[in-house]
């Protein structure tokens, strides 16, 4: 089973990523005449009939008079074989395909952004060895294993990526930085532990471009299952390019389950940065890293029967913390389109973690289809998996 | 569009690919299965026990042999015999105590004209006669007690004079034998099915078999047997072990078990626990011994054998559950066959009945429980039979001192959910083992109970060593927890 899981994971990283082979530069001009075959087909000329009314240079001089600058030195184009270096020994060593391509610089953070991910995995793993998975130190073992994971998984993927594209920039993000969204969605959840799969999530960003607000609510079909969520925000930092943000946020979130007796409020204070990877390795741009860490206490109610749940403000019963992690890139796949990919550990997420020691993984797309109109599609899995389709109407 | 597009369907299926983490299914399918036994015609069913092993003969001479674990107190096994045959069965039952009483009846699998007659015109009124105890089954004589060895099961005569005898199995071979100076507790008998093709005398149910009778069966008058005579079989044997109370210092009547785990594979600490419980025993009279999983490093045969094989020198019974090193690349039959159903409930009541408590154990060993271990324990906790005083023994706690560090299970809402359903069910102690510490924790009205000093690396902050429980429960269901260090 976790032979069949690894070689769908495999086939699904090279159908996701599939290389685009891309051409050494403009095609000389051919100087040489086809052969002849026995059918004599007509004589291919050697310039491009013209388009009637074109005025497109018919030569490199022409059109470099006109403005044309080919790629310049330091900006290697993709390569199959280098990609493919990045993919099978660039698995040990990152940073190969990218030495491969002549882009030297890049190959070495690489390379010692690997180092580094397997030290702070390694070093997670000593630290949960020598105190015996201390209670007090997990948090911090937890942050660094992911971490780590992150930058070699990151390392490698940039790696895979750059070499096969080449220094050619992604297109612009269209995340929206600002602006109101109304939106609703439908979700459908299998989670072996529930029998409920059936939701509406309706919900409003509020974003004013320093700050936002997004309350948000989440029904069951029966409406058994009562999730309210108000996520609010500032962006302590933002660059030229407001993509790349540093937010801080508080997340408070109300969840009622009658059917099971149980009801939790809980509050998350949370780090959010976004940035464009094209910073530092410059065949990556467009290309976004994200970040959300989150430290939150949720409080317990239980009712002394099903069917009901205490309220808002009654007393707890119990309260516990809880941290979280999420980590991910994210990508602009076409002019509008949006996608991204995030590893998630929250232990207060829609399904349970795949398993104790990994997390979840969180596939979103985002389509803006007009400007005031967005497709959302995410699909998030761990045990279980859960897919929103959603719309959003732009105010 | 189109690469796009490609592009996201790629991604979906990476998220697809990460797929279930629980495997807890496989475990109940294969508990399930432990439950029944099936040998051409003959079909053996035990509850409070799984099936470890069933043969049938072979030409070599050996008769048909059952391998059962008793995973309670109140064991029954029921074999039915649809052949016409006479052959002899070998019955041997690990983890019981050398002190159960055993008691045997015979039965026909269908009821007599006159007594279905009986039933559809009175059965309203009258009810089921005492001696039927059973709405479809022919009693062919009354319940009769017996002991355990190599003795013969006849209807009506004397069980076995036989003296008592400790049984050993023989790996593959089955063989039934006397061993002496073990401590293996297990008890053994040989019985002897003859579901005879004879016409005689119905016999009633209070009323000696003539002397020409077989043994074990019922000759039926052609007239009067009815259905009776096509219908198999039938061979019930109960056991049931009510051990003797203690009295406390404090003057409560009271029971006494031990409780541990987490020995991740440590021999050498498991079985420092295993003589240190030993010796409780006889010093402070605890009866039976509850692990909470983390028996072994990995769940391969050989180390689940070694952690059996150290706990079955317990002279008193034990009851497991698993956590997620005994699940790692284990079958689950495998682990069914040495530690029972995994997610279990039995009751517990001290002789004469003034203490008795519900042990329920839940298999959490992926981070969560199956839907199945929800909807049991929901039925466990709504019996109206059961005892007021439950205790449930689990691997993974739902919710750990350390939140931040997430040991609990891996779903907030889940864990949620079974705080919730043992609020309800009046359930005020949890002992788990996962966590490497020993803590008290209170989540609500419950108390979880955090004891893993069986042998894994001890927690170096808290500082604390390797240790076992001994728990007493006293005539008023009060609980109290002693911690034993080694």
């Amino acid at each position: 089973m976790r032979l069949a899981r690894s070689a769908v994971f495999a086939g699904a990283l090279a159908l996701a990523w599939a290389p685009a082979a891309r051409a050494q530069g403009p095609a000389p001009a051919s100087g040489t005449a086809p052969e002849t075959p026995p059918e004599t087909p007509p004589e291919i000329p050697n310039d491009p009939p013209e388009a009637p009314g074109s005025t497109a240079p018919k030569t490199v001089e022409a059109a470099q008079a006109a403005g044309y600058t080919s790629r310049p030195a330091d900006e290697p184009a993709g390569s199959l074989l280098g990609g493919l270096l990045a993919v099978g020994p660039g698995f040990l060593v990152h940073g190969v395909g990218h030495y491969y391509v002549d882009d030297v610089g890049t190959a070495w953070r690489l390379l010692v952004g690997e180092l580094l991910g397997v030290a702070l995995v390694a070093g997670g793993a000593a630290l949960q060895a020598y105190t015996g998975d201390a209670g007090t130190t997990g948090a911090l073992q937890r942050l660094m294993v992911h971490a780590g994971a992150f930058l070699f998984v990151g390392t490698w993927m940039t790696d895979i990526v750059g070499t096969f594209k080449g220094a050619e920039s992604f297109d612009p993000d269209t995340t929206r930085t600002e602006g109101h969204v109304l939106s609703l969605a439908y979700r459908y959840r299998a989670d072996p532990q529930d029998p409920r799969h059936h939701h509406l999530v309706a919900g409003l960003d509020l974003d004013f471009g320093l700050v936002y607000l997004r309350p948000e609510t989440t029904l069951d079909a029966a409406l058994v299952e009562r999730d309210w969520v108000v996520d609010t925000g500032v962006r302590v930092w933002r660059g030229e390019n407001p993509q790349n943000h540093v937010a801080l946020g508080l997340r408070g979130r109300r969840l009622e389950y009658p059917a099971y007796g149980y009801a939790v409020r809980s509050g998350e204070l949370y780090l959010r940065w976004k940035a464009d990877l094209g910073r530092t390795i410059r065949s990556m741009r467009g290309f976004y890293l994200t970040n959300r860490l989150g430290i939150g206490l949720e409080q317990y109610q239980f009712a002394d029967a099903v069917d009901r749940t205490p309220g808002l403000f009654d007393a707890s019963s119990f309260q516990s913390g809880f941290f979280t992690v999420a980590s991910g890139a994210e990508v602009n796949t076409g002019r509008r389109t949006h996608v991204g990919v995030l590893y998630v550990q929250d232990p207060t997420g829609p399904v349970a973690a795949a398993s104790a020691e990994t997390g979840a993984l969180d596939v979103f797309l985002r389509h803006r289809y007009r400007d005031d109109l967005e497709i959302d599609v995410d699909v998030y899995a761990g045990d279980g998996w859960v897919v929103w389709l959603g719309l959003g109407y732009g105010l | 569009m189109a690469s796009e597009t490609r592009r996201l369907w790629g991604a979906l299926l990476l998220v697809a690919a990460v797929g279930c983490g629980r495997t807890v299914g496989g475990r109940e399918a294969a508990a399930e299965a432990a439950s029944k036994a099936v040998l051409d015609d003959l079909t053996i069913r035990v509850e409070g026990g799984v099936v470890v092993q069933a043969l049938a003969a072979d030409d070599d001479g050996h008769p048909v042999r059952v391998r059962l674990r008793a995973t309670s107190f109140d064991l029954q096994v029921v074999i039915e015999d649809e052949g016409c045959a006479e052959r002899p069965i070998d019955v041997v039952v690990e983890n019981v105590p050398t002190d159960a009483a055993w008691t045997w009846r015979g039965w026909r699998g269908a009821l007599t004209p006159a007594a279905q007659a009986e039933r559809q015109c009175c059965g309203t009124l009258v009810g089921p006669r005492a001696a039927d105890a059973h709405p479809d089954w022919t009693a062919l004589g009354p319940e009769s007690g017996f002991v355990p060895g190599h003795v013969s099961l006849a209807a009506g005569a004397t069980p076995g004079a036989e003296a008592p005898t400790t049984c050993r199995t023989n790996g593959a071979a089955g063989v039934v034998g006397a061993a002496t100076g073990d401590t293996v507790t297990s008890r053994c008998w040989r019985m002897q099915l003859a579901p005879t093709a004879d016409q005689t005398r119905l016999v009633a149910p209070d009323a000696p078999l003539p002397a020409r009778a077989k043994v074990a069966c019922a000759d039926f008058d052609s007239l009067e047997g009815g259905p009776v005579r096509q219908a198999p079989l039938i061979m019930v044997q109960r056991g049931t072990w009510r051990p003797p109370a203690v009295v406390t210092e404090a003057g409560d009547v009271a029971l006494r078990f031990a409780v541990f785990g987490n020995h991740a594979g440590e021999a050498g600490v498991r079985q420092a626990i295993v003589r240190a419980v030993s010796a409780r025993v006889d010093t402070d009279d605890v009866r039976f011994a509850l692990v909470t999983g983390d028996l072994a490093d990995r769940g391969t045969t050989h180390a689940l054998d070694a952690a059996v094989a150290d706990l079955n020198r317990l002279p008193v019974p034990w009851f497991a559950t698993v956590g997620e090193r005994d699940v790692d690349g284990a079958n689950p039959e495998d682990l069914v066959e040495r530690f029972g159903r995994l997610t279990d409930a039995f009751d517990v009541f001290a002789e004469g009945g003034a203490v008795g408590f519900r042990v329920i154990l839940l298999d959490s060993a992926d981070g969560g429980l199956s839907r199945g271990g929800f909807r049991k324990l929901d039925a466990w906790l709504d019996d109206p039979l059961a005892p007021a005083t439950r205790l449930v023994v689990t691997h993974k706690p739902p919710f750990e001192p350390h939140g931040l560090r997430g040991k609990g299970f891996k779903s907030r809402a889940e864990a949620a959910r079974l705080v919730a359903a043992l609020h309800r069910g009046a359930v005020e102690n949890l002992f788990s083992g996962h966590l490497a510490i020993f803590q008290r924790q209170v989540v609500g009205d419950l108390i979880e109970w955090h004891s893993g000093g069986g042998g894994a690396p001890m927690d170096t902050i808290e500082n604390d060593s390797h240790h076992f429980l001994v728990v007493t429960v006293n005539q008023l269901g009060a609980i109290f927890v002693e911690r034993v260090d080694l």
